[in-house]
């Protein structure tokens, strides 16, 4: 098997000048800073890239609107910052027009209405910064005309302006730059212990997850960006940082049922969003403390149904739409102690544990949000850079990301390489400068044109593509990176057709190939299960039918 | 009355119910479209419980074996309801009435255009177009020919089609290890090759394999077709070949034979899951079937309002909107489980034209989670999918406490409870017993 078997040597051998832990969008974000200031930099994820809070969050970079009230720098940072991720990444980011609707029986609708403009003019300030609109002002029936499946108890709106991102793509891009600037990336691979040596910490042990081999990393510095995760990380040292780990999940439809994003307010009062995201819908999210097991998160029915009913309130017809998936993750919340869930600061905070508690040689990264992931990743590499005597300044906010250089010519593409203009369009949209150099793959074999998920679609070269310069190493990885997967049918089909091209790029044997398969079943079935009803209940009887009858995936033989 | 028997779903059970009442009765079906047996592998499987969890697969029992085993250890199974009627040997009794029941549909099916083989005692596995098998009892005939428990020693080709599905080395070898880890058979070479077939003039969308089967209904395209396979198989070394499942759809008679002519009987085509060619083969024979009984085919959505112990009529709301009333003496309730809405699920679980009270094993349906039916491992059994209304010895659908509902309502196919088809591998089975059942039952 040929799963990160490369470099284990070099790794060995090679003193780092960072090790970062955690693949989510502060530890690539941090990766490709470090490694464009010319630090050796070693990314360890053990799961897989965004696969933690980063991969479930709603995908938002926003200008921070929230913080307008109380720390009005914050949204100035957080405006600035989404206009230039738009720079860097202009092929991964959306438009996504708000309403907020104002329905009469809000508390004093006249004056609701009032506030809101006034605080959005406000907001419009900095719309310039991140190229966004300003706001207008909707009669019920403007809004009507733009939203007809909006309740008719709505008396008016408020409109603003923000982006949506594949967040998956975003931190595969950070991680990409890494590379090219240096870096080493490492997926699949749990950092099991911390090297101390007299109060510092020199390194990590990490061990494969897939093939199980351990080697033993050195490091000047170890960061971790672990995000929930973070407090384990931190024990392995001896001290602690706590988090506050709030539970959150989306609510996810098989198509766009609105034209722009919807703000909501739910039974307790909390801002909620609907809004379309690629081809499908989002509704969330939640926010409750969680306890439990951070590896095996399940949606509740009562969190499904809060979202369901304050949706309701707003677009009457919901339940009757198709929800096909609902994903669920963990913030890594900074700790407070007497505070409301969502009363909770979305602030991040770096911890130098040689000022916090005498242990050198190590740093943490807690709290946060993704609008803002440039911002922090820079000021986290300016301590890194501080404390290893390096005065590169940061450049992440003017060099495009390895897709954003250009936006390829998806019609000159499509004719040239003999494909579907909507499957180039969307290679063109997650991977933008590097769209042909997927589409050159076609050119190697024929079959590399087979469109391998039908939903989303996805060919054969994108997926070759993935596991040969993305480190994709199972379906799920694939599907993060590609979307496959994820329109109504879950995979039913391409799952098994993945499975098969990872086997042959990766020379994996038929037992390793079986498991890629009941493991990716597995998974989409976590997010499936809590939600089944009309059309997705119809659609699972044919998975399991298909996946059970046909495909026999559960016989279990007697060895 | 406008008519003696109405029966609601015209997939098997539907059908079986139809043609059954209609050798002496007034028959009309109402549909509101194709369900679950068009969406089939087209694929009968009788009963076949082996190898699911607990139960390791250890070699292919038979099917007389897996039937008994039902009928002796699940009491609400509709094989252990139907039996209870009989007074001797209800083992012996009731796989002879299997047997009856199952050979004469698929004579019924052969006089319209489809042949169906396999066999009453032994299973057969068939490849399909995923990289697995399936173990079966009853397939059309250009499947059954690729009976693997046959081939054994063979040396065998996979033949896909550039750009819709296409074989490679990984696939191949992934069945061939499957096989022989099951112990089922092995092979001493498994090859295969891709066809170009994208770049002849045939009319089809690409990536759509039912509609490259459809192309095949014409006969010039069929020939066509054929002799672009001939040609490319000309050069391989082989001595039996496997096919995506492309012989035509309304022209499959004609088609399969055309592939015999040429190749006899070492070209098989794969099985494969929804959307399948084989699937809609079935239905629009299904669709003759009625039509050769004098059923009447209204296309409709069913709605019933509150009766007491007997239905009269029914309301049929028309595509357009329109609606009329139309009445009968009996009802025969075959609307299948969640593929073809039978049941429905909104913020309470609904049977979707009477709405009885739906079961899973003995307990009624209370709870609106579909969570406290599942497990969180999809290859356990799930219960969700056992849900259904539960009937008496004659299939008349009962409530809690086990009395009649509707004295003229009898319910067939996957609607029923106490069965869990995914699992047990009875659906068809079931399907054709509990329809053919349910048709006499209404007719009197």
């Amino acid at each position: 098997m040929k799963i990160n078997k490369p470099e284990t040597n070099k790794l060995n051998t090679t003193i780092y000048d960072v090790a970062i832990i955690g693949g989510g969008i502060n530890g690539t974000g941090i990766a490709r800073d470090c490694a464009m200031r010319g630090l050796k930099v070693v990314l360890f994820e053990k799961n897989d890239l965004a696969s933690g809070a980063t991969g479930a969050c709603t995908g938002m970079i926003h200008g921070g609107a929230r913080y307008l009230l109380n720390d009005i720098h914050t949204t100035y940072l957080s405006s600035l910052d989404s206009g230039y991720i738009q720079k860097i990444a202009p092929h991964l980011l959306f438009r996504i027009p708000f309403v907020t609707p104002v329905l009469k029986q809000d508390f004093m609708p006249d004056v609701y209405i009032e506030f809101l403009e006034t605080f959005f003019e406000a907001y419009d300030k900095f719309a310039p910064l991140k190229n966004s609109k300003p706001h207008t002002r909707l009669t019920k029936e403007e809004l009507k005309a733009i939203e007809p499946g909006i309740t008719d108890d709505a008396v008016g709106a408020i409109s603003f302006d923000e982006y949506g991102i594949d967040t998956f793509r975003l931190c595969v891009e950070n991680a990409l730059s890494a590379v090219e600037h240096g870096a080493q990336i490492y997926n699949h691979t749990e950092v099991k212990q911390l090297l101390i040596e007299n109060n510092t910490v020199m390194g990590v042990r990490v061990k494969n997850t897939i093939s199980g081999e351990t080697s033993d990393v050195h490091a000047k510095l170890v960061m971790n960006a672990a995000g929930p995760w973070l407090p384990g990380i931190t024990r392995l040292a001896g001290t602690e940082v706590k988090i506050r780990p709030g539970k959150g999940i989306h609510l996810i439809l098989d198509r766009r049922i609105s034209n722009v994003g919807i703000v909501i307010k739910a039974i307790d009062g909390r801002q909620v969003f609907m809004m379309p995201h690629d081809n499908t819908f989002i509704i969330g999210t939640t926010d409750d403390d969680y306890y439990g097991n951070l590896d095996n998160l399940w949606a509740t029915n009562d969190e499904i149904e809060y979202l369901l009913q304050a949706a309701e309130q707003y677009f009457p017809r919901i339940r009757e739409y198709r929800i096909i998936r609902v994903m669920v993750g963990i913030r890594p919340t900074l700790y407070a102690w007497g505070k409301n869930e969502d009363k909770l600061y979305r602030e991040h905070k770096i911890f130098d544990h040689e000022i916090e508690d005498g242990i050198k040689g190590f740093l943490t990264i807690a709290g946060g949000k993704l609008a803002s992931y440039r911002l922090m990743s820079e000021e986290a590499t300016d301590i890194i850079c501080k404390k290893l005597g390096c005065k590169t300044p940061c450049k992440t906010h003017t060099e495009p990301l390895p897709g954003g250089k250009f936006i390829p010519d998806v019609e000159k593409l499509s004719q040239q390489y003999k494909l579907d203009p909507y499957v180039v369009s969307r290679i063109a949209y997650r991977h933008g400068a590097r769209t042909e150099d997927v589409l050159k793959l076609t050119e190697e074999n024929i079959s590399n044109s087979n469109i391998i998920c039908e939903c989303e679609p996805v060919i054969e070269a994108e997926i070759r593509y993935a596991i040969r310069n993305e480190w994709a190493k199972t379906i799920t990885d694939i599907r993060r990176r590609t979307r496959l997967g994820t329109g109504s049918c879950q995979g039913r089909r391409c799952a098994m057709r993945a499975a098969y091209i990872l086997g042959e790029e990766l020379e994996l044997d038929v037992d390793e190939i079986k498991n890629l398969i009941r493991d990716f079943i597995k998974e989409r079935w976590k997010g499936k299960a809590p939600i089944l009803k009309d059309k997705q209940l119809a659609e699972e009887e044919i998975n399991l039918a298909s996946h059970m009858l046909t495909d026999s995936l559960n016989v279990i033989i007697e060895k | 009355m406008d008519y003696d028997v109405i029966v609601i779903g015209s997939g098997i059970a539907g059908t079986l119910a139809a043609i059954n009442a209609a050798r002496n009765k007034k028959v009309a079906v109402i549909r509101k479209g194709y369900g679950a047996s068009a969406l089939s592998s087209g694929a009968f499987d009788i009963a076949s419980k082996t190898g699911t969890r607990g139960r390791p697969l250890k070699g292919l029992s038979t099917l007389s074996v897996a039937i008994t085993e039902i009928l002796e250890n699940e009491q609400n199974h509709p094989y252990s309801i139907l039996s209870r009627t009989f007074t001797g040997d209800r083992f012996n009794e009731f796989i002879g009435m299997v047997k009856t029941v199952g050979s004469q549909f698929f004579d019924e099916l052969k006089s319209v255009g489809l042949g169906y083989e396999g066999s009453w005692e032994n299973l057969m596995i068939i490849p399909n177009l995923h990289g697995t098998f399936k173990v079966t009892s009853f397939c059309q005939p250009s499947m059954e020919s690729g009976n693997l428990a046959r081939l054994r020693g063979r040396k065998l080709l996979f033949v896909g089609f550039d750009k819709i599905t296409s074989h490679s080395k990984t696939r191949a070898g992934f069945l061939s290890r499957l096989l022989s880890d099951y112990g089922f058979v092995s092979f001493k070479d498994i090859s295969y090759t891709n066809i170009n077939i994208h770049e002849h003039n045939i009319a089809y969308n690409e990536n759509d394999l039912v509609s490259l089967a459809s192309a095949m209904d014409t006969p010039e395209q069929a020939r066509y077709i054929l002799n672009v396979l001939k040609q490319s198989l000309a050069g391989i070394e082989y001595e039996h070949a496997f096919i995506p499942p492309i012989m035509g759809i309304a022209g499959y008679n004609d088609v399969y034979q055309m592939f015999v002519d040429v190749f006899g009987y070492t070209v098989s085509e794969f099985l494969s899951s929804s959307f399948s060619s084989a699937g809609l083969r079935l239905q629009y024979a299904l669709d003759k079937l009625l039509a050769k009984h004098g059923v009447t085919i209204i296309n409709g959505t069913v709605v019933c309002e509150q009766n007491n112990d007997k239905i009269k009529t029914l309301t049929i709301i028309k595509k357009d909107g329109n609606s009329s009333q139309i009445s009968a003496n009996s009802f025969v309730l075959a609307t299948g489980k969640f593929i073809s809405n039978g049941i429905k699920k909104d913020t309470t679980w609904k049977e979707a034209v009477f709405g009885l009270p739906l079961f899973i094993g003995s307990h009624v349906i209370r709870e609106p989670f579909p969570m406290n039916y599942l497990t969180d491992d999809p290859f356990d059994e799930q219960i969700l999918f056992s849900m259904g209304v539960k009937v008496d010895e004659y299939l008349r659908p009962v409530n809690e406490d086990g009395k009649v509902i509707y004295n003229n309502l009898f319910a067939a196919g996957s609607i029923l409870s106490g069965y869990n088809y995914i699992y047990d591998r009875t659906g068809m089975g079931t399907a054709m017993m509990t329809g053919a059942r349910a048709g006499i039952l209404s007719a009197g």
